[in-house]
């Protein structure tokens, strides 16, 4: 019996507490990714500028960095709470795009999406009445399971899971993409 | 024995397995749905917290904060109703099923995080400044005034279902949401076209000298030139001839009725709305342009004919009156003469016809051997060396009502003036159908010095006649009038009463009189008293105490013909387009000067030789009559660009020269929303291109680029009319709101008919509308159409146009 135990507990732990408890651990891990993503779009979208540094009122008040800067700052702030989540910060990760979807019956032409840190560009201004104007914020980062396994090489079990999480909101001041 | 104790064990590792495997994935499950359950908790009260911020600051935008007292006691309420609002807002949603009616409302913020029983939730409301940071601020003045955003902080005490078997306890999910302060850059574009006042209530007078009633006082024969008596024999003639003598001859006023019971003006003349649908070009305050009565539009069985010659002081060729006062020559005044038939010599009376191409050559001592008869035929025959009373006929004398060649020959249009109440004066203000007699004090709150606190009495027509005139403003214009002799009036009020004495002395005298008149006569002057209080209170005052704002002005009517560059920019003031001729419209404005100034001046530009006198529209450019215009501008201070817009309106601004309703003044408020005159036509294009203009107008602002920009803001035109251009105007106008479309900017129009009129209302539709063809819809940018069927309706409009504005989220 004694051996059978033996048998069972290694069972039990290797092939199931682990490998579970390291897949839970990367599923909550990928939440708190997502939550990152998630929170950085919906601040992002109460910005007032895209990619523009504004105080309210000028020159001393309330800082309103733009929405690329302010879902890049406040996804890394995420991040920097929850230990085992993790991306490369380049320009483009997190991504911060500008969508401009076309409403139904406007007759406006599709446009192309625009991708951090560029704007749309002075004069770009989007009509809000034949597009919604959205921010979606898209980051390819990886979540580490609680206990690295060395000998092999399964994502999210035994070495890093790779994710790419997005979300997106309405961009509440759309003349703001401008700049 | 053993063995076989063992054997039957054999499995028991399994079972064990199955019961560990078991219990771990009921763990991991308990803490997946504690989790999950904790994540929408949270979720649910930031959702709920987001509402209740923007359900109060909604609420806050939407609520009357114009004309608020010193210390903002509107503000306070509005703020108290806001927050109550949102705290209804917050209690009316719902945590993980349950309601949170019972939330509790709770203060200081240190309690909204105390840890309560499962499912206790605590909810702070507060105001806050969205310009540091968003610091709480205490309601109550002057810290109110910073309270710009309503604040919602929450804590929820959550339970976890399954985790607490472990020790997990309770959990404080917390969140907070505010309402963000906007930017908003708006540049106003307001009619003052002559249509503006056409719904004021008025009487038409015939003022004209009344040689068969005996004067009371003064009268000598010194004063009275019977050459023409004699000539045409009329000191004998007839049963009245033993009237007509040294005594006799007073200033008689006779109210010349409308054809039914309506006062209002376009009522007055029967204008045909359908034929001309934007009104009458007619005006109840300076510039009048009151030989336009008389024209095709009106529907009149008689039409209303102003007789410039029994007036003759209104004479463009002013200084043709020998009467002027400094700089001798070049000033014409309405106060100081007698009607045009007045028959006394010089210096006691003018009685002159004026012919209009100014070429009379004056003799000395005016005599009165021209003097006009004003009944003896309509339209312009006049009939020199005639006197008033006719030979020929029977009495023929003006001084009947409704008798007589033309009983609708008149000389004034007087505004049917009243007490407006308490201050802030609340529009909208009508008066009454037929003038009633009544003292006034003004308010001490009251923008101009010279009015604040001074009572004024108008007991009658004949009071109102001469305080419009100037004539009441000291005891020498009373003299020079030959008041001093005695005044009659007669109405049709139902009754006709005749030659009721005005009971006008001398001691009725005092300073402001006209001033007085002209100010309450704006306050009477309708639709536009109306709109500009709307503009002001449901518009300026909104987005200045609610967003951090920028603003703009473009007063227009005809503006584009009299500037140098007619299809505009033109950013300034602009002195509007105006004729040189005494029975053209506009020609000729004897103001008031409503404060800082000389009653008296001239505003007119005519063919006379020699220098202008005061031609120059204070404070921007052009001759005639102001059109205020304000550029948009980053570097101005928001409280400067808010008093500059907003004008006399505003006493803080005033420096003791308020110039509501005058071109003259040329400081920061001359320039504002009170300062525009009702004139003419509805140049609609100029305007609007000068308003797309001031967005990329170099240093001052530019949308194009970042430095000269407020790239945060909200751009806006808010275009204001009672009519609709002529048809030269409506594509250049859609074309500047095209325009707009590219560059951010919404057009919000608003579309006022007092006159319920379908084919004007039509009209506003397709010039205004929300489709593609009409300004609002052509914009894009959120641009709106708000239609408005009756003058009180404005400032719903234009708070409907501020809501849309000021509504955001931190």
């Amino acid at each position: 019996m004694a051996a059978e135990y033996v048998a069972t507990m290694y069972v039990l732990f290797l092939f199931i507490f682990f490998p579970v408890l390291n897949l839970g651990t990367c599923g909550m891990r990928a939440f708190f990714l997502w939550f990152a993503c998630n929170q950085a779009t919906m601040l992002a979208a109460k910005a007032k500028t895209f990619n523009t540094l504004v105080y309210v009122p000028e020159p001393s008040g309330t800082p309103y960095p733009g929405a690329y800067a302010t879902a890049r700052a406040r996804a890394g702030q995420i991040r920097s709470m929850f230990p085992g989540v993790d991306w490369t910060t380049n320009a483009t990760n997190p991504e911060v795009r500008i969508i401009r979807a076309v409403i139904p019956g406007s007759g406006a032409p599709a446009v192309a999406d625009v991708i951090g840190p560029a704007t749309l560009g002075l004069g770009n201004i989007p009509d809000v009445d034949q597009y919604v104007c959205t921010i979606r914020v898209t980051i390819n980062g990886q979540v580490t399971p609680l206990i690295p396994v060395p000998w092999f090489n399964i994502q999210g079990l035994s070495s890093p899971m790779f994710l790419t999480v997005s979300s997106e909101a309405q961009f509440e001041n759309p003349p703001g993409l401008q700049f | 024995m053993n063995e076989r104790r063992i054997r039957n064990q054999k499995g028991a590792a399994v079972t064990g397995l199955v019961i560990a495997l078991f219990m771990f994935i009921m763990l991991a499950g308990f803490f997946a749905f504690d989790s999950s359950r904790l994540q929408m908790a949270q979720r649910e009260l930031t959702a709920t917290c987001d509402a209740a911020s923007l359900a109060g600051t909604a609420m806050l935008t939407s609520l009357d904060i114009a004309n608020d007292d010193a210390t903002a006691t509107k503000l306070g309420t509005a703020q108290a109703q806001a927050c109550a609002y949102a705290r209804n807002m917050f209690q009316n949603g719902n945590m993980l099923g349950q309601s949170l009616g019972s939330a509790h409302v709770v203060s200081p913020y240190s309690a909204v995080a105390a840890i309560g029983n499962p499912g206790d939730c605590n909810v702070m409301i507060s105001l806050a400044d969205p310009q540091q940071q968003f610091v709480g601020v205490a309601p109550v003045y002057p810290d109110r005034l910073n309270g710009r955003a309503i604040m919602c902080y929450a804590g929820y005490t959550y339970n976890p279902v399954f985790l607490g078997a472990i020790g997990v306890g309770k959990v404080l999910l917390q969140a907070n949401s505010g309402g963000g302060l906007p930017q908003v850059d708006a540049v106003l574009v307001f009619d003052y076209s002559g249509s503006m006042d056409d719904a004021t209530n008025v009487t038409f007078i015939r003022r004209t000298w009344d040689s068969t009633i005996a004067s009371s006082t003064g009268a000598s024969a010194g004063q009275m030139d019977y050459s023409t008596l004699t000539a045409l024999g009329a000191i004998a003639d007839g049963s009245s001839g033993a009237n007509q003598g040294t005594n006799h001859g007073v200033v008689h006023y006779i109210e010349v009725p409308p054809p039914n019971a309506s006062h209002r003006l376009s009522d007055y003349v029967v204008h045909n709305y359908v034929n001309a649908p934007n009104g009458l070009q007619v005006n109840v305050l300076p510039p009048q342009s009151l030989p336009v009565t008389d024209n095709v539009d009106s529907g009149a069985i008689n039409r209303y004919s102003f007789d410039y010659n029994l007036r003759v002081n209104s004479l463009i060729y002013a200084p043709l009156i020998p009467k002027s006062a400094a700089p001798a020559g070049k000033f014409a005044r309405e106060y100081g003469t007698p009607p045009g038939n007045c028959t006394l010599a010089y210096p006691y009376g003018y009685g002159r016809f004026y012919p209009e191409n100014g070429t009379m050559n004056i003799i000395a001592n005016n005599t009165c051997n021209a003097a006009y008869n004003p009944n003896a035929a309509y339209a312009g025959s006049l009939i020199l060396n005639e006197h008033p009373r006719s030979i020929s006929t029977a009495f023929r004398y003006p001084g009947y009502v409704n008798t007589g060649l033309d009983p609708h020959c008149y000389t004034e249009l007087v505004v049917n003036i009243a007490a407006p109440g308490a201050w802030p004066y609340a529009q909208p203000l009508n008066g009454p159908q037929n003038f009633v007699g009544f003292t006034f004090q003004f308010p001490s709150q009251e923008p101009d010095p010279g009015l604040a606190g001074q009572t004024f009495n108008f007991e009658n027509i004949g009071v109102l006649t001469e305080a419009a005139r100037g004539n009441l403003d000291s005891a020498s214009y009373f003299n020079d009038a030959l008041l001093d002799r005695g005044s009659f009036y007669s109405t049709t009020s139902g009754t006709i009463v005749n030659k009721q004495s005005t009971s006008m002395t001398s001691a009725h005298c005092a300073p402001n009189y006209q001033k007085a008149y002209q100010r309450l006569a704006m306050l009477y002057s309708q639709p536009i008293a109306t709109a500009i209080d709307g503009a002001y209170g449901g518009f300026f005052q909104k987005i200045n105490t609610l967003t951090d704002c920028r603003f703009g002005l473009v007063g227009f009517s005809n503006s584009s013909n009299s500037v140098a560059n007619p299809s505009g920019p033109n950013f300034n003031s602009q002195g509007s387009a105006h004729l040189t001729l005494a029975d053209q419209p506009n020609s000729y404005f004897v103001s008031a000067q409503y404060a800082g100034r000389a009653i008296g001046t001239r505003y007119k530009n005519t063919n006379f030789t020699g220098p202008e006198y005061n031609d120059v529209v204070g404070g921007g450019s052009g001759t005639g009559f102001k059109q205020p215009r304000r550029a948009l501008a980053k570097s101005e201070s928001q409280n400067t660009s808010y008093s500059g817009v907003v004008g006399g309106l505003q006493s803080s601004t005033l420096n003791g020269s308020c110039a509501a309703w005058s071109a003259l003044s040329t400081n920061s408020a001359g320039n504002g929303l009170e300062n525009g005159t009702p004139l003419s036509d509805t140049a609609t294009a100029e305007a609007l291109t000068t308003a797309r203009a001031m967005f990329h107008n170099g240093a001052n602002y530019d949308i194009a680029t970042l430095s000269n920009n407020r790239p945060a803001a909200k751009h806006a035109i808010v275009f204001f009319t009672d009519g609709v251009p002529n048809s030269a105007d409506a594509g250049p106008t859609l074309t500047q709101a095209q325009g707009c479309k590219g560059e951010g900017i919404a057009v919000f129009t608003i579309g006022l008919d007092v006159t319920n009129n379908p084919v004007l209302q039509g009209s506003q539709v397709t010039f205004l509308g929300n489709q593609p063809t009409g300004l609002a819809g052509a914009s894009g940018n959120g641009g709106k159409f708000f239609p408005c069927a009756s003058a009180s309706t404005v400032r719903d409009s234009f708070s409907a146009v501020a809501r849309r504005l000021t509504q955001g989220q931190r």
